[in-house]
């Protein structure tokens, strides 16, 4: 409510034809670094969203039509990839159980280690292509998040949020190269050593590697938890704290030019307001195109892992009931092993999305 | 800080391992349960021991070379900003002067205000004003009353040219 009666005002303040306002815009966009972010649109990206610009996330409906027309061309052939993978999978996992029941004896063992060498065959193509992929997308984000926060933070600094900007831009620069870093170094071996200890454990039989592998998987669930906890807690905090300074500041700013004269007072509070509703204009397209970018640059990505992940849970599921309990644990491990991937990719998503709707929503009264 | 954290991580992992093998070598019974208790002690060091040993120093340093960065990023959008600022303000200002000229009869005149940052820099006042027009002395002294009481603009910072 309160948000919607600012707008209103700085509406009505706005004497301005549209033309001043467009003016305005263009300057401040051009002096921004808009450029520089359009031209940091990440491959992905830019296959769903095509050469889309910054003013047009002013028409956020169709913006989000274009990004929701990509997502639905490309869902098909997921789907239908991993579909594939796991109906081999599935059918590895139930030969190695019908022959494991109909020769338990002899070579019970051997179809399960066989039904485990088929399993991961195919699995680890897939964990390893797919860790590499999320790989790539973190890379992406961080070179556009190197272009969009500076250009975000100028314009919500413009816009009279100069402290909290400033906070919240160092925040999320230092945490987006501290995950970065982390992720690489330290959150996909992780999973590698996951996806080793699952096959392991598949290998040997028995419970005696299933709790490395239920350590690793902690570690690694852990550490992303507690990344993206922090950051969110640092930003909200951040953002109250600054906050405060840069209302108190305006404040100020405002009690100095009611001391002018009245036709000064109305002459410098046109201006400002001018100036101030275009640098918010701009800081909220800036804004919702940088939403835009990373939700196109995560969303394959993350269908894929995603669907991947439902899919192998299946599988582990319907292979239940014939294979051996080590090769459907396999099945679920993989799973996990994609599950941690996406989470590995949410997280990086996840901490750009806090950021930018942070710096779009610091509106001073 | 992925150093420490790779640390931190390979700390747990090894404890881990340890207190694993610790508890399976150990027979069972109330001596058991003591190496429990100390492997649960030591995962929990192991767990700990970052916030301790963790660089706040550093980590504060970093944040406020970053906030300075900000201040930097701003420069060229602030100085666009007080440019775009200052010709609306000079223009309302040259408006304002116009609207009153035409009121005391003054049709054709130009003007051209100056601004200057008040003390406290927080806004931009008009200094001086040049007025372009041909114009009787009675007009002249009605125009400069206006801008004097309408924009604070003293009679001796009013230049009058023809």
């Amino acid at each position: 409510m309160k948000q919607l009666v600012i707008l209103l005002a700085i509406l009505v303040l706005l004497p301005a034809p549209f033309a001043l306002a467009d003016d305005v815009f263009d300057e401040q966009a051009g002096a921004a670094g808009v450029r520089g972010v359009e031209d940091a649109l990440p491959p992905e990206a830019g296959e769903i969203l095509g050469d889309m610009k910054v003013t047009d996330a002013l028409d956020a409906q169709g913006a989000i039509s274009r990004l929701v027309e990509g997502i639905g061309a490309k869902l098909r052939g997921i789907v239908v990839s991993a579909l594939k993978n796991a109906a081999i999978i599935v059918m590895a996992a139930m030969l190695s159980g019908i022959f494991a029941a109909a020769f338990p004896e002899k070579s019970g063992n051997y179809a399960r280690l066989a039904g485990v060498l088929a399993i991961s065959t195919v699995s680890v193509a897939s964990v390893n292509t797919f860790i590499g992929m999320g790989a790539a997308v973190l890379d992406d984000l961080s070179v556009f998040s190197k272009m969009l926060l500076p250009c975000l933070t100028a314009a919500a600094a413009a816009s009279g949020a100069i402290t909290s900007a400033a906070a919240k831009y160092a925040a999320t620069m230092l945490f987006m190269d501290i995950m970065m870093s982390v992720m690489k170094a330290v959150i996909m071996p992780l999973i590698y050593a996951f996806a080793a200890a699952s096959i392991a454990e598949a290998t040997v039989g028995g419970d005696a590697l299933a709790g490395v592998t239920s350590l690793i998987k902690w570690l690694a669930k852990t550490a992303l938890s507690i990344i993206v906890v922090v950051f969110i807690v640092y930003i909200s905090l951040t953002g109250v704290i600054a906050g405060a300074s840069d209302a108190a500041a305006l404040r100020a700013a405002k009690v100095a030019i009611s001391t002018a004269l009245p036709v000064v007072g109305t002459i410098l509070a046109d201006a400002a307001g001018t100036v101030l509703s275009g640098a918010a204009m701009l800081k909220g397209a800036v804004g919702v195109f940088g939403v835009l970018v990373v939700a196109a640059t995560c969303v394959i990505p993350v269908l894929k892992l995603g669907v991947n992940y439902l899919l192998f849970k299946v599988a582990a599921g319907l292979s239940g009931a014939v294979a051996d309990k080590s090769v459907t644990k396999l099945l679920d491990g993989f799973a996990s092993a994609f599950g941690l991937a996406l989470g590995m990719t949410g997280v990086a998503a996840i901490m750009l999305f806090v950021s930018i709707v942070s710096m779009i929503k610091t509106v001073v009264v | 800080m992925t150093e420490i954290l790779r640390n931190w991580i390979f700390g747990i992992v090894g404890a881990a391992f340890i207190a694993a093998i610790t508890q399976a070598i150990t027979p069972d019974g109330k001596a058991k349960r003591v190496v429990s208790v100390v492997c649960g002690f030591v995962m929990l060091t192991a767990i700990i021991r970052p916030i301790k040993t963790f660089d706040y120093g550093g980590f504060r340093q970093s944040l406020a070379r970053l906030s300075g960065e900000a201040a930097d990023i701003s420069a060229p959008l602030d100085e666009v900003n007080e440019n775009i600022t200052r010709g609306i303000i000079e223009e309302r200002y040259a408006a304002y002067i116009l609207d009153k000229g035409n009121a005391h009869g003054i049709d054709a005149m130009s003007v051209v205000v100056e601004t200057a940052v008040s003390d406290d820099e927080s806004y931009l006042y008009p200094s001086a004003v040049t007025i372009t027009a041909n114009v009787t002395d009675a007009q002249k002294s009605a125009l400069a009353y206006d801008i004097e009481s309408g924009l604070g603009v003293p009679s001796g910072e009013i230049v009058w040219t023809d």
